[in-house]
């Protein structure tokens, strides 16, 4: 069947030879003009940025000072990267350009992350860009999470090192291979984080907007699941001065804190304002007089508020140490003296933090010193416990050897035995060092004792000084002055604590001490004179003698003594006093050597301000912060992603207690291939689309030349596919019948196939693409606009009649008569142009 | 020769021709002869086909024009010569290509076809506009060159439809003189549509009157002219006796 159709001559081999030759002179055409735009524009874009890898850095000036520029960075290359190389580009639009080749021992984070600096101040304010390759851009970083993603994604295998490209994290690769692995991976990373954007309503100052930003983040927290939190409030935008503006205003808090504190209480009758000033009396100035003017030396607070009846105002002039009275005068214009208008109550409050550590140094000092005459003194807990002992065995040989001289009285003489006798005096006289011994011991623990009594209030009242007001103010800002005030504030409250403790574990020792001592110095008392009684070796110790008597009482106050001292238990003595005298305080086992250290170290680091210079300082803090712009009434949290949305919402509505805050989740990074693969995307993009121009071009041109013209001689025939005569009885499906008859027709319906067809296919071949679009569609497409044109065809490319008629009465066939008649009296195109071949009437 | 029995032809709703009989000897000259829009052009285009009949038998010695398939026609129509009333020239060839192509689209070779078609011009007496594209020449001159086109094929019969319909009274003249030449050479078989009565009356062997797509008088003129029995013939020869 193919052979035959194919050996036949037939007008339809004509159509699909019209069709063939159409759509590859299109396609190729279209593809091939493409490409060349597509090597044009690549060959402009290597231009530009070099062969891929080839240039590292692009340098760009106004074309005038592209001496200076090409100078300046050949020094920065000879003091830091010798061995690259600088070359001059093309100059654009006044703009001239210069590629910077590194070596690859530059090539790491260290260097690019420098860069700004090596390159700062280049003439005309010129800047560069960073071209090295292969490289993925991470963009809309939050400033605040760029070192935390920075790392993360240095892990990736296939990353060379990551730097910071002004709101990007620039990723510079190992291989171009690696592109596709390594972006998967940052995309993993990306997709663990979200950014939490709290939209406020409007009237929050910075401050405000710090400390929300920083209670929420505390809050989230404390969600289960997350694991990473930080506040980017302030540092929301990645811009630099939003980390100034940050530290602006912590120093501000801080410094409002350390300032005095100026209440004015105006007289009755007198109006103050905010922003009104006032003059003191200075301490070595002249007597304030109303109608003089200013001194030096007088001191001048600015009402920065109105509280109540009263204002708050802060020290502009002078320092709350210089104020000799209270008495307030208003400072007129031209630094005039006016009225007294009220009075001051100030409160210096860095005098107040300044002495609270001044008498926590020296109080800890005294504490110290305490401890260490009294581990001085008596040796420590140790020869306590033995001097106890000690004494305790001596009393027990007494007491043996008194029993045994009343034991070895001979009943008829009263003679006690020489040699025991002996022994018992020599021992009697012993013993009194060791008690002596003893009772310095307990006099030097009623010593430590009440060195640590005046101790304790005095560090009470450091406690309370360092607490107020400026603990206050300033509490809650991490790793800002206020944490180490309270830390140090903790510890000596731990000291305090303890000592309270070591104070009322010495009472309990002195209080069962005091006895055993009362008794051994009654004993050794005792012990001396009837030592002395009996040292006459004649005594006579007849039963009811008085020497008899003494010893029996000697023998009971022994005894006596004995029990008390078997009712220590030296281990709890000794741990006792061990734990008294240690240096170590509370169970922190804070190092009171160390804490010393500390509180003088954080005194000395105290800033040295006047009053005015804080003053001076805030006020121009205020004016810096007072121009930079807040990001945006909204709050910014770097968190995990994952965690359940609604417990986040729950838990900032909750801290922020406002239901009405609206909050967003936003990605952490876009990701961006290199401009390169960027710039070639578009091309393709360019390339695509200018095909796809060709191609629609040459579709409208075909059919307004070729196509139209067979379309007009298929309606002219008016063959039909449905029977032409028939009719429906029902009125709309005979109107239907109609409208059919008038579009299915072999016209619309060459016309659609053919459309579609030569769209579709060349489309294909010229790698044309229309957005939105797929080859199938693109096709669709092509039909219904082929039946659009079938509409016009008539008007387009007209066929006379007459003539097809005068062919047809001469029994030329319908290929004749398209070859002969038609086609010729056509419009030039290229059915025209293959026809040529065909005819016989030339 | 030509043999027509029960032709009808409607168009929509229209009925045309009602079933027309007709029957032309050889070498017979036939006007037909009716009112505008009786049937007549439609009746002759249905001869040749060119116009598709929805009824009836149509033959030319003895072949089923009716029944031909489309190969078959082609070759019939190419012995019936076709004279159409605004010309129907190619205008983009010149008198002689427009008078020679048809020759040489059935396989004629050049020389051959320009030779007949220079004896078919110069039957109609163009021989000095060969070379003369149809928009430079006159109306009647257009229709020689048709006439010419249609002879230069030697056709068994030819069928006018109306060939002075489209010429000023001028020109209609020259036309006239071509076809009674034609006539009076008597080689061909002619069906003639016309409204010209004076060359019918000269040179029709038979008048047909139709009226409302049927043939309402037939006879030779002298009959029909004169001794009309039809209401369109009664018409006709009141014309005549103006």
């Amino acid at each position: 069947m193919l052979t035959s159709f194919l050996k036949k001559d037939s007008f339809i081999k004509d159509i699909l030879l019209l069709l063939l030759v159409g759509i590859l002179a299109s396609g190729i055409f279209a593809r091939g003009f493409a490409l060349a735009t597509d090597k044009y524009f690549a060959k402009a874009i290597t231009g530009v940025m070099g062969d891929i890898g080839q240039y590292d850095l692009l340098f760009q000036t106004r074309e005038e000072l592209k001496g200076a520029l090409a100078r300046q960075v050949k020094q920065v290359i000879e003091e830091r990267f010798p061995g690259a190389t600088l070359k001059t580009g093309i100059s654009l639009a006044g703009k001239a350009s210069f590629f910077l080749t590194l070596p690859d021992k530059y090539k790491n984070k260290s260097v690019y992350n420098s860069l700004p600096y090596y390159f700062n101040n280049l003439p005309g304010n010129g800047g560069f860009s960073v071209m090295t390759e292969p490289r993925i851009n991470i963009t809309s970083v939050p400033s605040g999470a760029f070192d935390f993603l920075s790392k993360q994604v240095e892990r990736i295998r296939g990353v060379r090192f990551t730097f910071k490209d002004g709101n990007s994290i620039g990723v510079i690769l190992e291989d171009i291979h690696a592109s596709e692995i390594v972006l998967s991976e940052i995309n993993k990373i990306l997709k663990q984080y979200q950014i939490l954007e709290v939209r406020l309503s409007a009237g929050y100052s910075q401050e405000e907007l710090m400390t929300l930003g920083k209670k929420v983040s505390q809050s989230l927290a404390g969600i289960e699941g997350v694991n990473y939190v930080r506040d980017l409030t302030m540092a929301g935008s990645g811009d630099e001065y939003q980390h100034l503006t940050g530290t602006l205003l912590e120093v501000k808090k801080f410094l409002l804190a350390y300032a005095a504190e100026v209440k004015i209480l105006p007289e009755p009758g007198e109006t103050l304002e905010v922003g009104d000033l006032l003059a003191f009396n200075g301490k070595n100035s002249a007597s304030i007089k109303p109608g003089s003017f200013l001194e030096p030396l007088q001191v001048v607070v600015k009402i920065t508020a109105k509280e109540g009846e009263a204002y708050r105002g802060l020290i502009i002039q002078g320092d709350a140490g210089f104020i000799n009275d209270n008495k307030a005068y208003r400072l007129l214009p031209e630094d005039k003296i006016g009225p007294m208008v009220g009075f001051a109550e100030i409160s210096s409050r860095k005098a107040q933090l300044v002495q609270g550590l001044d008498q926590g140094v020296k109080l800890l000092n005294q504490i110290n010193g305490a401890l260490q005459d009294f581990n001085d003194s008596t040796g420590g807990p140790g020869l306590t416990v033995s001097g106890i002992e000690k004494a305790y065995r001596r009393l027990f040989e007494i007491k043996n050897l008194l029993d045994q001289v009343e034991g070895g009285i001979n009943q008829l003489t009263g003679k006690a035995d020489r040699n025991g006798l002996v022994k018992m005096v020599h021992l009697l006289q012993g013993i009194g060092d060791d008690l002596d011994y003893l009772a310095r011991t307990f006099a030097r623990v009623q010593v430590l004792e009440n060195r640590f009594s005046k101790t304790l209030d005095g560090l009470q009242n450091a406690e309370i000084l360092l607490g107020s007001p400026l603990l206050q103010s300033v509490a809650g800002q991490s790793g800002g002055i206020g944490d180490k005030i309270q830390l140090l504030r903790d510890q000596l409250g731990i000291v305090h604590d303890s000592l309270r403790k070591r104070i009322q574990s010495l009472d309990d020792f002195i209080n069962r001490f005091n006895p055993l001592v009362a008794t051994l110095m009654a004993w050794r008392n005792k012990a001396n004179s009837f030592a002395e009684q009996v040292n006459d070796f004649g005594a006579v110790f007849t039963p009811g003698s008085a020497n008899h008597n003494q010893l029996l009482e000697m023998i009971h106050a022994t005894d006596q003594a004995l029990s008390y001292l078997t009712g220590f238990d030296p281990e709890q003595v000794k741990s006792g006093l061990e734990s008294i005298s240690d240096r170590l305080f509370g169970s922190d086992r804070v190092d009171l050597t160390v804490l010393i250290g500390q509180v003088e170290k954080f005194r000395d680091a105290l800033p040295s301000l006047l009053d005015e210079e804080i003053g001076k300082s805030v006020a121009l803090i205020d004016k810096y912060t007072g121009g930079e712009t807040v990001p945006g009434e909204r709050l910014q949290v770097f968190i995990d992603s994952g965690v359940d949305r609604r417990l986040i919402n729950a838990v900032i509505k909750d801290t922020l207690n406002s239901s009405r805050a609206s909050i967003f989740s936003l990605p952490v990074g876009t990701i961006n291939p290199d401009i390169r693969g960027e710039l070639y995307k578009i091309l393709a993009e360019v390339r695509s689309t200018i095909a796809a121009l060709i191609v629609l071009i040459s579709w409208v041109l075909v059919f307004i030349l070729d196509q139209s013209l067979i379309i007009s001689m298929l309606k002219m025939v008016n063959f039909s596919l449905l029977p032409k005569k028939r009719r429906w009885k029902h009125p709309w499906l005979d109107w239907a019948y109609q409208k059919a008859l008038v579009f299915i027709n072999p016209a619309n319906l060459y016309a659609a196939a053919v459309g579609g067809v030569w769209l579709g296919i060349s489309s294909g071949l010229a790698g044309a693409k229309i957005p939105y679009l797929n080859l199938v569609e693109i096709g669709i497409l092509g039909g219904l606009g082929g039946i659009l044109m079938a509409s016009v065809a008539v008007k387009i490319n007209p066929v006379s009649k007459d003539e097809v008629m005068a062919g047809l009465s001469l029994g030329l066939p319908f290929k004749t008569i398209m070859r002969e008649i038609v086609i010729p009296a056509g419009r030039p195109g290229l059915l025209q142009f293959l026809n040529r071949w065909k005819m016989i009437m030339k | 020769m030509l043999e027509i029995t029960g032709l009808k032809k409607s168009y929509g709703h229209k009925r045309v021709l009602k079933g027309i009989d007709l029957k032309v000897t050889q070498g017979e000259t036939v006007v037909i002869m009716g009112p505008s829009g009786c049937g007549k052009s439609t009746l002759i285009r249905c001869i040749n086909r060119l116009t598709e009949p929805d009824e009836g038998f149509i033959s030319l010695r003895n072949q089923v024009i009716t029944e031909m398939s489309l190969n078959e026609l082609l070759k019939i129509r190419r012995k019936i010569g076709f004279v159409f009333q605004s010309f129907n020239l190619i205008r983009r060839l010149n008198v002689l290509d427009n008078v020679a192509m048809p020759l040489r689209l059935q396989g004629v070779d050049l020389e051959t076809a320009k030779r007949r078609a220079e004896i078919a011009l110069a039957k109609v007496g163009l021989t000095h506009k060969l070379e003369d594209l149809p928009d430079e020449l006159s109306g009647g001159e257009q229709q020689r060159v048709g006439i010419a086109r249609a002879l230069a094929l030697e056709p068994e019969i030819m069928l006018w439809d109306e060939p002075t319909a489209s010429l000023d009274p001028i020109l209609v003249g020259e036309v006239i003189e071509v076809m009674e030449d034609l006539v009076r050479e008597g080689k061909t078989t002619m069906v003639i549509v016309t409204h010209e009565l004076f060359f019918a009356r000269r040179a029709a062997d038979r008048i047909i009157f139709m009226d409302k797509g049927r043939i309402v008088e037939t006879g030779r003129p002298e009959d029909v002219l004169e001794h009309p029995v039809s209401e369109i013939g009664r018409k006709y020869h009141n014309l005549l006796r103006r």
